[in-house]
């Protein structure tokens, strides 16, 4: 079985996110390289910052919805996809708080339709690795450095799960952040 | 077979009705007319009643071709309203009421309503009453007429008033009209305060914002008075609106009635027709009948009737006036 | 996924919606067309977003609120989790007060909630947050009644106010709206008022906020009805 998971948009029945979670690399300077040059087509997330992939789900169904209704910050989806899953408003801060690093062991990938897997099987090739079953991201997100980014406070941990406050940040993005930076 | 007199004084306006069994036989009025850019003096108010009352009952009775021994019932304005053209009303009416040796009723002029549910033949409507001094949106429950939303601030006829003031508008026939008339020619939206609190509202916000800024947008050319008038108005009727929708979906009901003197200005009668049908679950179903909206007699001896039917007489000794009442302080015996 | 229409509003039309496998509502906004066009606008996407941030700033008070999923301006709605297994506290007292024709019993038996009630827009009041429209239809309670836990919703009129002013006109909005809902209750709302207190660390911000609650009462009162 397939330890990629390819999801159809709740709105654009013609677009489909595939998520994939690639660990125990040397290193992902390759595969940002046929990133950044264009080769490859993909979001290439920075694993210490998510808790599950439904975190990233609701980042990419975002990305994918501003980039149909033209209301992409960024350059192209996959870019956006990034933007949507960082709360900072700041475009290169975003990138490097939550894109994968050359140094990076593990990299969680998002690929927007991906017409018969042909990125992902590039991804896989350039990687030398098979991906492995999604739910692994939980053991790989740094609590810590998530609960700073995203700015969650005690009171709200204390009543809600974590993944909960992590989405409604992602989703009201724009609506919370505009003024002073104070939500 | 039942006829009341009612007489009706609670603000510029006199009123005299005479209704048998719900038919109104005669309803004559007249109404006091101010300069533009002042309002109406209590004590000037009630001269003007006092000069006119006994024409205006002379009239009454000669249109409705009653004689003075065929009347049942004397109705007149208990409250609310201002306090010394109420009196002055009153004391005909306590005068008639000796005189012709027929017994009294006090009626609270906000439930005058009922007049409104005779006419339409509307079964329970939720009621958007806007006067000068009165903004509430009412239903009925538990025996009694429920304010569920208010202005808690000015009322909205008030706040229309004062603006035709800073415009220096004729109080003839009345400033809300002149608004209005202003306001068909406007076409330049101005965005101003909208103040909806649950199911209240507050005026005076948006009072002190157009009050500050006409002006000197009109002294720029930005905006004509007739787009400021055209403005104000629709931002008002949006807000109240809006609140009587609250109300209709709070208490499923789906007819709604307007009853008042700003109700006159029948932009509202277009509104509510969008709002109702746009809406598709909130039926339109009935509203106002212009001639009874304003301040009249017949209201008063309508309301007056049902509640003399109902067995209810008020001992001369308290045939007082109040200008502070509460809709919802009366208790409503004639309805099941 | 189908939506289903679940409930017309007087101004949203809420659906049931599957997200992604999670329970949702998606509560759209629509056009009102007796409003000027720029001022439907304007108001459509005022609310939209003042209902999204005091959400936000609600839960990170420790305030129970839907999780927003997704915000779509194309449309102006808002996907949020459906909270399960909750009525609104309306339908709560509505049904104590079916069971229990004692209205002194049914009054006890409500009265933790009110105490949740009060509790809950302390804290809120103290993070600065004014609702705009509280009602006991705009409060859901999930789960256990004896377990109370008291959700917040429907933010549209909402504003971040640190005046007592503005907080006294937010418990009067409950207050009428509680009282013409459920008619003698005052003693209900009494307890509201009394935990609101209670909780209230500021002791003279309560003071304010309670002067201000009888201030905007009498203003109903006091006002001159003139015809």
């Amino acid at each position: 079985m397939a330890a990629h998971r390819k999801i159809k948009h709740t709105i654009y029945n013609d677009s489909t996110i595939t998520f994939a979670l690639f660990v125990n690399l040397e290193s992902c300077k390759n595969i940002r390289k046929c990133v950044m040059n264009g080769t490859v087509e993909a979001s290439l997330l920075k694993s210490s910052m998510i808790i599950d992939p439904f975190q990233v789900l609701v980042a990419a169904n975002k990305a994918v919805h501003l980039y149909k209704s033209n209301s992409m910050m960024t350059k192209n989806v996959h870019s956006e996809i990034l933007f949507c899953l960082s709360p900072s408003k700041n475009i290169s801060e975003s990138f490097r708080a939550f894109g994968a690093a050359d140094s990076d062991t593990s990299v969680f990938v998002a690929i927007v339709n991906d017409t018969e897997d042909k990125t992902l099987a590039k991804v896989s090739e350039i990687l030398g690795h098979q991906p492995v079953p999604l739910e692994g991201v939980s053991s790989l997100g740094d609590i810590k450095l998530i609960t700073k980014a995203y700015k969650l406070t005690d009171e709200e941990l204390s009543h809600f799960p974590m993944l909960d406050a992590l989405v409604s940040r992602i989703a009201a993005k724009e609506i919370i952040t505009a003024g002073k930076g104070r939500i | 077979m039942v006829i009341a007199i009612g007489f009706e004084g609670s603000a510029n306006k006199l009123g005299i009705g005479i209704v048998k069994d719900g038919v109104v036989l005669s309803n004559p009025r007249h109404t006091y007319i101010t300069p533009p850019g002042q309002g109406f003096l209590p004590k000037d108010t009630a001269k003007h009643h006092r000069e006119h009352a006994l024409d205006i009952l002379q009239q009454a009775l000669e249109e409705a071709n009653v004689k003075p021994e065929q009347i049942d019932v004397v109705c007149y304005t208990k409250g609310p309203g201002m306090g010394a053209p109420l009196v002055s009303t009153a004391l005909v009416a306590r005068t008639v009421a000796q005189l012709w040796n027929k017994p009294i009723v006090a009626v609270n002029h906000c439930i005058d309503i009922e007049m409104g549910r005779l006419i339409t033949g509307a079964q329970n409507p939720t009621v958007l009453y806007v006067s000068g001094g009165n903004t509430q949106v009412i239903a009925y429950s538990e025996r009694c007429y429920r304010i569920f939303g208010e202005t808690i601030d000015i009322a909205v006829g008030n706040c229309l008033d004062r603006f035709a003031r800073v415009l220096k508008l004729s109080n003839d026939p009345s400033p809300g009209y002149n608004i209005e008339q202003l306001a068909k020619r406007g076409s330049k939206f101005l965005e101003m305060p909208y103040a909806v609190k649950g199911m209240d509202v507050s005026f005076s916000g948006l009072l002190s914002y157009i009050e500050e800024k006409a002006p000197s947008l009109i002294a720029s050319n930005e905006y004509t008075p007739e787009d400021l008038c055209f403005s104000l108005q629709e931002t008002v009727f949006a807000m109240l609106i809006e609140i009587t929708e609250r109300a209709m979906a709070h208490c499923n009901s789906e007819e709604v009635l307007i009853v008042g003197g700003v109700g006159c200005e029948y932009r509202f009668i277009p509104l509510l027709v969008i709002s109702t049908s746009a809406n598709g679950v909130l039926m339109f179903y009935c509203l106002l009948y212009i001639r009874f909206c304003i301040d009249n007699g017949a209201m008063i001896a309508q309301a007056g009737w049902e509640m003399y039917r109902s067995g209810a007489v008020t001992p001369l000794e308290e045939t007082s006036c109040t200008q502070r009442y509460r809709t919802d302080e009366v208790e409503v015996t004639w309805r099941n | 996924m189908d939506s289903v229409l679940l409930k017309q509003g007087a101004e949203a039309k809420l659906y049931s919606y599957d997200f992604y496998g999670r329970p949702c509502i998606i509560k759209e906004r629509f056009k009102k067309s007796y409003r000027h066009p720029t001022l439907d606008v304007s108001l459509t996407s005022q609310r939209l977003k003042a209902e999204v941030r005091a959400n936000l700033r609600c839960r990170m008070a420790g305030i129970l609120t839907p999780t927003i999923f997704m915000v779509n301006f194309d449309n102006s709605s808002i996907y949020m989790q459906e909270i399960q297994d909750a009525i609104t506290v309306r339908e709560y007292i509505a049904t104590i007060q079916e069971q229990h024709k004692d209205r002194a019993h049914a009054n006890d038996l409500i009265s933790p909630v009110a105490e949740v009630i009060g509790k809950t827009l302390s804290k809120m009041h103290a993070n600065n947050i004014i609702h705009g429209d509280l009602t006991t239809s705009n409060m859901l309670l999930q789960g256990d009644p004896h377990d109370l836990k008291l959700v917040l919703i429907d933010f549209g009129l909402s504003s971040f106010e640190a005046s007592a002013e503005d907080k006294g006109v937010d418990l009067y909005v409950l207050e009428r709206a509680f009282l013409s809902s459920h008619p003698n209750t005052q003693e209900l709302f009494d307890i509201i008022l009394n935990s609101y207190q209670t909780t209230m660390k500021d002791k003279s911000a309560w003071k304010e906020v309670i002067a201000k609650l009888d201030e905007v009462r009498l203003r109903g009162r006091k006002r001159t009805m003139v015809g």
